[in-house]
């Protein structure tokens, strides 16, 4: 049977002179089709290692959500495409969840290669993968 | 001059049998080492389209939102000069908040699925 998502997401960014405001100051509703759900906290390895991140048994990748729990001005944590035609680095790398709480939201396209992880020194990586 | 962020984002899914939440419960700060901003609503055609970065130097956090309410819009970084799928913007308010690795990754390309969507993104420089 499927669910229902209730995200929100609020930002400000503040500097001396400019103030801007991002997301919503509402709840928004997202259906979910499937039920599976996949959370874990990873131990992401050190580059140029990058791995696969673990999908559980969920069939089609839907909503991520990431979060870097680690600390240390070195774990910053690298994501990107995953596929070995698409391991070239640095042509994979996308993104980075920053220490200390750097997150993620986004929904996987279905036709993606998957994600693959690696950062500078070993990270906890917090992620809940989501059925579309 | 630096800026600082302040973000908080929650979650939560509820199925028949199981709910789970997922954020923080409180706001995550992060520093932002320069100013620079750059925001618009895009016009996201069917045809692979490069993400605009305006006089951003150093890219750094990126949110996006389908405004459309009947076409969803695939982004991706680009490989061997086309678009490899990797995220989707659902319509009415699909949403995506990511930072991007400033110094390594390759642009984004964008494309609606049947029919231009509007998108409205925020790239904050690093």
């Amino acid at each position: 049977m499927s669910g229902t998502f209730s995200v929100r997401l609020e930002g400000t960014l503040t500097n001396e002179h400019h103030t801007e405001k991002f997301g919503s100051s509402v709840n928004k509703l997202i259906p979910q089709t499937g039920q599976g759900v996949y959370s874990a906290i990873v131990s992401v390895p050190t580059s140029p290692t990058m791995s696969s991140l673990p999908t559980g048994d969920i069939h089609s990748i839907g909503y991520i959500y990431m979060k870097n729990l680690s600390t240390g001005n070195n774990q910053t944590i690298l994501y990107g495409p995953g596929g070995a035609g698409y391991s070239t680095y640095p042509y994979w790398i996308l993104g980075e969840l920053q220490p200390s709480g750097g997150e993620a939201w986004f929904k996987m396209d279905p036709n993606s290669s998957g994600l693959n992880v690696e950062a500078a020194y070993t990270a906890l990586l917090q992620i809940k993968m989501f059925e579309a | 001059m630096a800026g600082s962020f302040s973000v908080k984002f929650n979650g939560t899914i509820t199925s028949n049998l199981h709910s789970d939440s997922f954020g923080s419960p409180n706001p995550v700060a992060f520093t932002q080492a320069a100013q620079g901003f750059h925001g618009e609503t895009v016009i996201v055609g069917t045809t692979e389209e490069i993400m605009p970065t305006g006089d951003v130097n150093t890219i750094g956090y990126l949110y996006l939102r389908n405004l459309d309410t009947g076409n969803f819009v695939s982004w991706g970084p680009t490989f061997e000069g086309v678009m490899l799928p990797f995220g989707r913007l659902d319509p009415t308010g699909g949403e995506a908040w990511l930072r991007r690795n400033s110094a390594l990754s390759a642009e984004l390309r964008w494309k609606a699925d049947t029919a231009p969507c509007k998108v409205q993104m925020k790239l904050f420089e690093a």
